[in-house]
């Protein structure tokens, strides 16, 4: 069962909240219609969210220093609250997020009970981020637990290995 | 030739944020569209994902009435009026004019790209989503300007059928 709600009401964060939401909504449009008609989403979804996740790179340092990184990644205090993101390790090999909230998440559950496809569309999602790591060798990303396989939050692993 | 450069709010840091949201979402559809294309989806596929993402939105987002200015009112928030530069030329109890001077989904579909051809069809697709919110009200709604078209606005046109 999926546990999804947010705890920050600023005004800012609502409206961002409903635009990502609105994300998630065509998103989940244009991947259900495409599985509902046969088309392959595991192929050509990753493939086109990897590709956000590889034109973010530039927004990040050009850094083999996990701190520097993680220090760009949590920069944006409207980003953190958005997903409600917490720091809950960080040292010069390894740091460990935890996201307490997904406005993604938030307009799925709305569409669908369907909690496979949920499942499904969140774990494509996340090339986005893997993506992002593509133009790092020095560093590994990974997916620990998620909001949509009904963990409290989702948890993200980066490990320095070179 | 695309112009696209919003006219107000500028350097507002809210609206910036809202804009940057937007603009992350067209870069999604951007890539899951050309992914889906090259995968074998047909546009009118693309087309009727977005159109039922409208429809969602008529049903969902907006409040159901079958008075026009009243629909305008929820349609037209603050937040939305500042992301698109927007403004109301027209408003009648037949007619409700959306005037849009900056597109954010332009405003990434131009960062990935120069093919303003695609652009346009792209554009054309999304809006269907306009056209599913309308479906859902028994409305038209008619394009006459498009900034993805090189009309340096876009002009929405949602109308009562006669």
């Amino acid at each position: 069962m999926i546990k999804n709600s947010p705890s920050i009401d600023e005004k800012l964060i609502v409206k961002l909240r409903e635009a990502n939401e609105n994300r998630g909504l065509w998103y989940y449009y244009l991947l259900k219609t495409a599985k509902d008609k046969g088309y392959d989403i595991e192929k050509f979804a990753r493939k086109g969210v990897r590709k956000v996740g590889q034109s973010n790179s530039p927004k990040f340092p050009d850094t083999t220093d996990l701190k520097e990184f993680v220090e760009a990644f949590m920069m944006d205090d409207v980003n953190k609250k958005l997903f409600e993101m917490e720091l809950v390790h960080l040292d010069e090999n390894e740091a460990r997020i935890e996201f307490h909230y997904c406005p993604m998440t938030g307009i799925w559950t709305k569409l669908t009970d369907d909690q496979e496809f949920i499942k499904q569309i969140c774990d494509i999602a996340m090339d986005v981020d893997r993506g992002l790591f593509d133009a790092y060798d020095c560093f590994e990303f990974s997916l620990g637990k998620t909001i949509c396989d009904g963990h409290k939050t989702c948890e993200i692993c980066i490990k320095k290995v070179k | 030739m695309i112009k696209n450069t919003p006219r107000n709010y500028v350097g507002d840091f809210e609206v910036e944020k809202l804009r940057a949201a937007s603009i992350n979402r067209g870069k999604w559809i951007f890539q899951i569209v050309k992914a889906g294309l090259e995968a074998g989806m047909q546009w009118d596929d693309i087309r009727e994902a977005i159109r039922k993402a409208g429809a969602y939105k008529g049903y969902n987002s907006f409040l159901r009435t079958s008075d026009l200015k009243k629909f305008a009112k929820a349609f037209a928030t603050d937040a939305l009026i500042k992301t698109n530069d927007a403004e109301i030329p027209v408003l009648t109890d037949d007619e409700f004019v959306w005037e849009v001077h900056y597109c954010p989904l332009v405003e990434a579909w131009t960062q990935y790209t120069d093919d303003e051809k695609f652009i346009a069809k792209l554009c054309d697709a999304c809006m269907e989503i306009d056209r599913g919110t309308m479906d859902t009200y028994g409305w038209n709604l008619e394009l006459k300007n498009t900034i993805a078209g090189g009309d340096g606005k876009c002009t929405i046109c949602m109308q009562k059928k006669k």
